[in-house]
């Protein structure tokens, strides 16, 4: 179920009345949990096991390691836990993939292994890395572990974020359960100005905008160099709307049931070094990433090279995260390689750093041309299917050549209001763009954003483009 | 206390109401500017079908952005096309032949009376007849009913862009050719859905109010768990053969004396995998269906060069739009023209016995 389809808004509205009817928490949470599983069914109710076996194995080992005081003993469950997890990941999203590598390996020997035909659990990603999540606190012992099973089982698929995020950690969420959520109307109009302004972002400017990038996508070399180019800083904001507008709906929704969820995005693309886009891209992710990988791999403790590895090492596994190709792969090592030479620039940067107004504008305009240079090429490989249509796409870009010229019109205007806002943002006039509780102005743009969002709102069925990893 | 929370509510109610009403001004002006005009329907007896009402300026913004002027019957950039006098000619065919996306003066009909009277005395008008989603077999039923209206035709243009359009149809439910039991032609009981409230609409630019309606009434609800099976038989392509495709002809020979053209128009230049692409996927079907109508003395023009030729010499597509494709979709004016030069062409080759 979509969050822009019109079954979810029904179905949203009866969440939100069951929640301000009924006052025990206990019953809302069972609903709550129902709701989760019927929103996940409706794409397919048999992958509905998998959650509710990584559910079992998670709430099982979270209750073993409560008691058990014996390292060994309890490295071995935290193992059982990752097994587990990462191997129902690795057998329905990356199976065919290391098949495919292994077949191209063994090609000059003539063996070919196959490859199965397995549909891609939506969502299996995101709460993987949930789970996980909980597991690695309790072994960890950061987190006193869930004895409740049915709010364990709530923190696991609580519909809002299941499919596609924010990746919300269990000390996050599941604390948020032990007292009735508070549900004020301040609350449900922060919520309900989130969602709306999610789904005009999706909707009306991502899902019009995939019209023009998928065309010219299908056809890589086609197209002159600025079509090429305006293409890509097309596709940077059609994925960003595309996955912060998911954000803001799930955040929204869970803000009008009383939940709090943690920012996922914090614009990015104003961002003036690498390491601070990741600090401001799919922050969910990436404190994820930080979190249970990077410093468990060592973090920068053990000296400069094996910082520079871990963190080369954990943007591969990120890309890798993202889908079953190795154009993520590269995409993520892209990442990682930027992130080890900016750790190096700022390092010499800090002993010989500029001084002075003129110098700090220069380097701070210089660094943020750089971000979106390496973001708008990693974004490149992100998008295409393959090395050759990533090399091919470069190529119309840096090379001059009598291809096609199509500039969408929409596509222009939409660059260029969000130039506008993010100029604005980033001059630190935030305030003009707030839409307060109490402003004139806020009931008639978001009736307004929602209304040209149902008008506008492109045919055809438009998932969201995180719901493939 | 209370008092002040119940103004505090009240004022906020007022705000949102007085907002969602100042949102729907807004978005009404937006929208008018914006959206394409919604089709308003009326009887027409003499026909006895249902055409787009006259007098109306039908506008099309979504692809391409031009304005159309609705003639009686329905006849697209003709005030009354029973006024007209001289020789005709009259150009079938669906969406193509309706052109919405073009300005009246850049459509298939205007150019041909344009290019044909620019340089010959005899004066010529083409009428262009045609509506969405319309295929040959609503031509066949058209053209004895036009034929009283419009007196004589000298020659009719079919304009075809796919295989599709003489085969029969799978699941067919309106006016369609079948092919079970047997193949025959069916006509039309076609009646528009809410035919009053249409005008309205269209007259107070409240097509966003319509495309709303329709997203929540007119759209499937699901509620139901998945998984959904998927099937669209509407894209498979019908069985080719030239049975039907002689059926289709042998009707026409038998309602028309005068002659009929089929005017082929290709989805070439096309790009695939980032290269240009002249070769038609539908030629061999195509072929087929020239033999046929090289048969039973049908002409035929395929305009897969002209079109290729256009791109070769200028870059430009006869398809495509700036606010919508740059080589897809419905003819744009470059297209319309070699359309409309081709039937000139064929005029003057053939106007010793198309003018006796």
């Amino acid at each position: 179920m979509l969050f822009s389809s019109k079954e979810y808004i029904i179905l949203a509205l009866v969440v939100i009345a069951f929640l301000r009817l009924v006052r025990n928490n206990r019953i809302r949470k069972l609903f709550l949990l129902a709701v989760s599983y019927y929103f996940y069914a409706y794409w397919d109710w048999r992958f509905l096991s998998l959650i509710l076996f990584s559910t079992f194995v998670d709430y099982f080992v979270g209750q073993r390691l409560k008691n058990c005081e014996n390292v060994a003993r309890r490295r071995l469950f935290l193992i059982m836990s990752l097994v587990t997890n990462l191997g129902l990941l690795g057998c329905f999203k990356y199976f065919n993939f290391f098949i495919e590598s292994m077949n191209i390996a063994l090609a000059p020997l003539r063996l070919n292994l196959g490859t199965l035909n397995i549909i891609l659990p939506i969502g299996i990603s995101f709460y993987t890395f949930q789970t996980l999540s909980y597991t690695i606190d309790v072994y960890r012992r950061q987190l006193e572990p869930c004895d409740d099973f049915w709010d364990f089982a709530l923190f696991v698929s609580f519909f809002p974020q299941l499919v596609a995020g924010p990746i919300v950690r269990a000390k996050v969420f599941l604390p948020q359960l032990d007292t009735p959520r508070q549900l004020s109307w301040d609350r449900t109009f922060l919520g309900i100005r989130q969602f709306v302004i999610g789904l005009f972002k999706k909707v009306l400017v991502a899902d019009c905008l995939a019209f023009y990038v998928d065309n010219v996508f299908a056809n890589t070399g086609a197209y002159d160099c600025l079509t090429t180019w305006l293409v890509l800083v097309t596709y940077s904001l059609q994925i960003y709307c595309d996955f912060s507008g998911y954000s803001d709906m799930a955040i929204g929704m869970a803000r009008i049931m009383g939940f709090d969820f943690p920012e996922n995005f914090r614009l990015p693309y104003i961002a003036k070094s690498i390491s601070d886009f990741w600090r401001r891209w799919h922050i969910s992710l990436s404190s994820w990433l930080r979190d249970y990988l990077y410093i468990s791999l060592g973090g920068n403790r053990r000296g400069r090279l094996k910082t520079y590895r871990n963190l080369l090492l954990t943007m591969l596994l990120g890309g890798l995260w993202h889908g079953e190709s190795w154009t993520f792969v590269f995409w993520g090592g892209l990442h990682g390689v930027s992130l080890a030479i900016a750790k190096l620039v700022s390092r010499e940067n800090k002993e010989s750093g500029p001084s002075g107004n003129a110098a700090r504008i220069v380097t701070g305009l210089s660094g943020w041309i750089v971000t979106m240079l390496i973001v708008c090429i990693g974004w490149v490989f992100f998008r295409s299917q393959t090395f050759t249509e990533a090399i091919l796409m470069l190529r119309q870009m840096f090379v001059p050549n009598q291809g096609i010229a199509w500039y969408n019109p929409f596509a222009i205007c939409a660059i260029v209001a969000f130039a506008i806002t993010h100029a604005i943002s980033a001059m630190g006039m935030q305030r003009l763009l707030e839409l307060p509780v109490k402003a004139w102005r806020t009931p008639v743009v978001l009736c307004t954003m929602a209304l040209l969002t149902c008008v506008f709102r492109p045919a055809g069925f438009h998932p969201f483009i995180y719901f493939q990893f | 206390m209370k008092e002040m929370h119940n103004k505090a509510v009240l004022q906020t109610v007022f705000r949102w109401f007085a907002g969602a009403g100042i949102s729907v001004v807004l978005v009404w002006g937006i929208t008018a500017f914006w959206l394409d005009s919604i089709t308003v329907y009326e009887w027409n007896s003499t026909l006895g079908t249902f055409v787009i009402a006259p007098t109306q300026k039908y506008v099309w913004h979504s692809e391409g952005w031009a304005e159309t002027q609705i003639g009686k019957y329905g006849i697209n950039a003709i005030d009354d096309v029973t006024a007209v006098s001289g020789l005709k000619v009259a150009i079938w065919g669906d969406s193509f032949v309706a052109a919405f996306q073009v300005p009246d003066e850049d459509k298939m009909a205007q150019q041909v009376t344009r290019i044909w009277n620019e340089s010959h005395d005899n004066e010529l008008t083409a009428i262009g007849i045609g509506a969405m989603g319309q295929s040959p077999v609503d031509y066949y039923f058209g053209m004895p009913k036009y034929k009283e209206l419009l007196g004589s035709v000298v020659a009719h243009f079919v304009i075809l862009t796919n295989v599709s359009e003489v085969l029969p149809i799978p699941n067919a439910k309106e006016c369609r050719f079948v092919s079970e039991p047997e193949y025959r032609f069916i006509e039309s009981k076609w009646h528009p859905r809410h035919l009053k409230e249409r005008p309205a609409v269209q007259a107070y630019h409240m097509e966003f109010l319509w495309t709303l309606g329709r997203e929540l009434f007119l759209e499937p609800w699901r509620f139901r768990v998945g998984p959904v099976e998927r099937d669209n038989p509407e894209d498979e392509l019908p069985y080719v053969s030239t049975e039907p495709m002689a059926f289709l002809l042998d009707k026409f020979k038998k309602i028309e004396k005068e002659p009929i053209v089929f005017i082929y128009m290709p989805s070439v230049p096309s790009i695939e995998n980032g290269a240009i692409q002249y070769d038609d996927p539908d030629a061999v079907h195509m072929e087929l269906f020239a033999g046929e109508c090289e048969k039973r003395g049908f002409s035929y023009i395929n305009l897969g060069e002209k079109f290729e030729d256009l791109h070769r010499r200028t870059g430009r597509f006869p398809r495509g739009f700036w606010n919508w494709h740059p080589f897809l979709g419905h003819l744009n004016a470059h297209g319309h023209r070699i359309v409309a030069e081709a039937i000139c062409e064929y005029i003057e080759t053939y106007s010793d016995a198309l003018f006796k």
